[in-house]
């Protein structure tokens, strides 16, 4: 389905279309909360309720501004960092790091979530040191680039060229598989 | 201003992140429009972003699909049945 007529029909509050939103994107979206949250359990609810501010702000989404994806991985990413964020989530949670996520995931023996984890463990290994480290933060901690910066003294300028490198290097591997 | 700078600022991958703010937003938008590559850099940035995501993607439980489906068509039937009642209630 093209986005034009996919956005259209989620407009239309057509059930069919949002079921085929789902089927399209829920692995990939529930990809970028999980990154960040790494209890399963509040990793679905979060998904849960961003998917259902998806659907029902889809008239918020403004085409102008970038690809119906983007909109709401940006949905998902902020829902999940507004969670990390809040009161009641542990402070023990908040450590998320690629070994513990990818650890995690081969602890879910016998799921679909253990072969999609070994995804992210070899995307993430082609990263140098430098590049991974910003990764992480950015995406495993769902930290801005301006705390990256300023929580290790590092320019704001070389932040910014490492998350494009790694990025490229990420895309590289991620079409290899 | 040097277009292919700009482009390898890294600002392009925050502006994709939702990592910028808004000033900063309206002025990727702005150059995007008015220069093409910029335009490109940005899709391209989009989609390596969904690939990135596409292979390193956890399905979520088959549970919550069952939930999402339960909750959208418990709203168009709702949505469907306050329709009728108005267009009812107009004839009345």
């Amino acid at each position: 389905m093209e986005e034009q007529a996919l956005v259209h029909g989620l407009r239309a509050r057509d059930n069919k279309v949002q079921e085929y939103l789902y089927e399209k994107y829920s692995k990939a979206l529930f990809g970028v909360i999980s990154r960040i949250i790494f209890d399963r359990d509040i990793a679905e609810e979060v998904f849960h309720d961003a998917f259902i501010k998806i659907v029902n702000k889809i008239d918020n989404y403004d085409e102008s501004k970038g690809r119906l994806y983007t909109w709401m991985a940006n949905i998902c990413r902020n829902s999940a960092i507004d969670k990390t964020r809040s009161k009641e989530f542990s402070k023990k949670s908040k450590t998320n790091t690629i070994d513990a996520y990818v650890y995690g995931m081969e602890n879910d023996a016998g799921t679909a979530a253990t072969v999609d984890g070994i995804g992210v463990k070899e995307l993430m290994d082609d990263l140098n040191d430098e590049q991974r480290f910003v990764m992480e933060c950015i995406y495993f901690k769902g930290y801005t680039h301006t705390e990256v910066a300023e929580e290790y003294s590092l320019p704001l300028g070389t932040v910014k060229s490492r998350i494009r490198s790694a990025i490229k290097v990420l895309k590289l591997k991620a079409d290899k598989i | 201003m040097d277009i292919q700078d700009y482009i390898s600022s890294g600002k392009l991958e925050l502006f994709v992140l939702g990592d910028l703010n808004e000033t900063e937003q309206q002025e990727v938008l702005a150059m995007a429009k008015k220069y093409p590559e910029i335009e490109q850099e940005i899709t391209a940035i989009e989609e390596a972003m969904l690939a990135i995501d596409e292979v390193s993607g956890i399905s979520p439980s088959s549970g919550i699909k069952i939930k999402f489906l339960k909750h959208w068509k418990l709203r168009t039937k709702s949505t469907a049945l306050q329709i009728f009642l108005i267009n009812l209630c107009r004839k009345r």
